[in-house]
């Protein structure tokens, strides 16, 4: 089996003057729900497009499923939701998937009608899709996607246009996708929907890789993380936390106060106190947000590029 | 390859006949073929038979005013005296003399219009108005539209991008297009056929005609060469559609919008069918530029080189048919390369407007 499902090796993409992606080398592996997270026009969509033949490379090579070519032949392997959902208006939802099961000779008319109910379209399959909704016309888009079981899944803003029940749970099928052998790949500008559903991401700004990596290893590679602590005697407590190297920033809050300490060292932490008889009553890690994360190193990019 | 282009096929039939489009066009060319035919039978039935090509209008002599018309009908029936009966002697032998020197030469064609009634009685009936709708260009102009629309309208709804996502060839998807455009038009053909033949059947019963019944052979022509006459302008006309369909593709994938498309295909169409032969004609120097156009070598190839239709589809002179083919074919390939280069090479974006 492919370990990686995606590989691109100096992909670059230049409109006209414009760099869209500079020099983009990504891997990504078999299996998991794989974020694209970048700001408006940090070139996620064009990536996409590259991978799925909808764009020509200006420069630097991909492959899928572990091959460089063949290319149209292992998109058949795949399905994708690419930016605005885009269906012919004159026929219904059902006929519109029908016609993309058609001419990839994949799946059932059984397939049809439980893709429609797993979206959430059950009773409105047979209306013309120039009928429906944003968010009804992005959902039979996720339909599409998801069109013979593909072992890959691109999917390109998918919760745009959803209301915040419909983005719940479109979340949920997303995350459902990712599990066994199926790798999704999903572009999203959403912070906290990226750190919801994925489990490993890449940071693209300007066209250029950021980050790259589990989310949260990326976290934690960010820097130390924040506990609060609540004891019996807090004043000892504090008195003890200056004498240990590994702990930072001690700020008192009201009755409990916030340091900035590996939260795996949480251990030797309350041994420290219990030997000085001071006792843990509260002790609640908190951690960084991939959005702290990403503005981070977004921000520490605009500078270097500056 | 083949069957996928096949399923391809398929699909796009899937679309195109959910679309309002094509049945439009249909009915429009429909509509006109018929025309045609009811046309033919009106004229006959108003002219009783006689035709209405008047080669000599008004013969009017001052003095002893008498006002007399004589038609090739006249002439070839021998009634030409009794025309000119109202006429003097000498007015007579004037008249006689013109029409000796070249009343023949003038009716030569006009041989075949008496018998306009061919027209709407079976077997000539049957491709009789379609070779006149080919004469029209309007098959040529519908499938050009076509043509654009079926490629264009992918690019505004955004769905180009949806289908090339899922692997599907790019000059497969292309090709698809452009044979199912063909088939389309083969479908035109058919159904208009179809149509002259029940119309041809009720106008050989409605009102009974002396002199006309339903099934009549043109004189000396037999039923396997009417057929054979049939059979090759039908393929004949089938494919002077293929370079019209390919510059239709052609303009679409080059503004990547249906308007644009048709708008441009339509203004060739016309510029090199009417301005510029009329511009070329101006010198005798720029004729051979003619012969290089698309639309004269159509007119060559589908008309037989006549626009009598009943010259024409009793098999006249043949003219540089070779040439016509190899215009046609180069037009056609050009026009195809050109969009295929174009097309794979372009990137994709979203939604354009439809």
């Amino acid at each position: 089996m492919d370990e990686f499902v995606i590989q691109t090796d100096s992909l670059t993409k230049h409109y006209k003057n414009v760099v869209a992606v500079d020099d983009l080398s990504i891997e990504i592996r078999r299996g998991r729900v794989y974020g694209l997270l970048g700001p408006n026009g940090s070139g996620k969509t064009t990536t996409m497009g590259m991978l799925l033949g909808l764009q020509v490379p200006t420069f630097g090579t991909f492959s899928l499923f572990g091959y460089n070519h063949g290319h149209k032949d292992l998109l058949r392997r795949a399905g994708a939701l690419v930016e605005n959902s885009s269906f012919y208006p004159y026929l219904s939802g059902y006929q519109n998937l029908r016609y993309f099961q058609m001419i990839s000779g994949k799946g059932s008319e059984e397939e049809l009608e439980s893709l429609i109910d797993r979206v959430g379209l059950a009773g409105r399959g047979d209306d013309l899709f120039r009928t429906y909704s944003y968010g009804m016309k992005q959902r039979l888009g996720i339909a599409l996607s998801l069109l013979g079981d593909p072992d890959l899944v691109f999917l390109d803003e998918p919760t745009n246009g959803l209301d915040p029940e419909g983005m719940i749970e479109v979340r949920e099928l997303i995350k459902s996708l990712g599990d066994g052998s199926r790798t999704v790949l999903l572009s999203s500008h959403l912070l906290h929907e990226v750190e919801q559903v994925c489990d490993s991401v890449t940071i693209i700004s300007k066209g250029r890789l950021i980050a790259q990596g589990e989310v949260s290893q990326l976290i934690a590679t960010a820097g130390s993380e924040q506990i609060r602590i609540k004891t019996t005697d807090n004043s000892k407590a504090i008195q003890l936390l200056s004498t240990l190297g590994w702990v930072e920033d001690i700020s008192v809050d009201e009755d409990s106060f916030l340091i900035t300490a590996p939260i795996e060292r949480s251990a030797e932490l309350t041994a420290a106190f219990a030997n000085s008889n001071v006792y843990v009553s509260e002790m609640v890690p908190i951690r960084k947000s991939l959005e702290e994360y990403f503005l981070e190193v977004t921000g520490r990019e605009n500078e270097r590029l500056q | 390859m083949i069957s996928h282009l096949l399923i391809l096929i398929k699909g796009e039939w899937f679309k195109l006949r959910r679309r309002w489009l094509p049945w439009i066009l249909l009915t429009v060319i429909i509509l006109v073929s018929q025309a045609f035919l009811w046309g033919f039978y009106a004229v006959h039935h108003i002219t009783e038979g006689e035709g209405t090509n008047t080669f000599l209008s008004d013969y009017q002599f001052t003095g002893d005013i008498a006002t007399v018309q004589v038609s090739c009908f006249d002439l070839l029936n021998g009634r030409l005296q009794e025309r000119i009966q109202p006429l003097s002697i000498e007015e007579r032998l004037i008249v006689e003399g013109e029409i000796a020197e070249w009343g023949p030469k003038e009716c030569s064609d006009y041989a075949y219009e008496p018998e306009k009634f061919f027209m709407f009685v079976l077997p000539t009936s049957i491709v009789g108005s379609v070779y006149l709708v080919f004469l029209t260009g309007l098959p040529f102009m519908l499938i050009m539209i076509l043509s654009a629309s079926l490629l264009g309208s992918e690019y505004g709804w955004g769905t180009l991008r949806v289908v090339v996502s899922r692997g599907l060839g790019r000059w497969q998807l292309i090709s698809a297009k452009l044979i199912l455009c063909v088939l389309v038009a083969f479908g035109w053909l058919a159904v208009m056929v179809l149509l002259n033949i029940v119309s041809s059947i009720l106008a050989g019963i409605i009102p009974p005609d002396e002199g006309v019944s339903l099934i009549m052979l043109p004189e000396g022509d037999t039923w396997p060469s009417v057929l054979s006459t049939f059979g090759k302008f039908m393929g004949k006309a089938l494919y002077a559609t293929v370079p019209y369909i390919c510059l239709g593709t052609f303009f679409v994938v080059l503004t990547q919008s249906t308007a644009q498309g048709i708008s441009l295909s339509v203004v060739t169409y016309v510029a090199e069918a009417m301005v510029v032969p009329a511009l070329l004609a101006i010198s005798e120097k720029l004729e051979r530029i003619n012969e290089g156009l698309l639309s004269s070598n159509v007119r060559e190839w589908v008309f037989l080189g006549d626009s009598k239709p009943a010259v024409a589809l009793k098999g006249a002179e043949e003219l540089d048919m070779l040439q016509a083919f190899l215009v046609i074919l180069a037009y056609s390939a050009t026009m195809l390369a050109v969009s295929m280069w174009i097309f794979q090479r372009r990137d994709l974006s979203g939604v354009k407007g439809a």
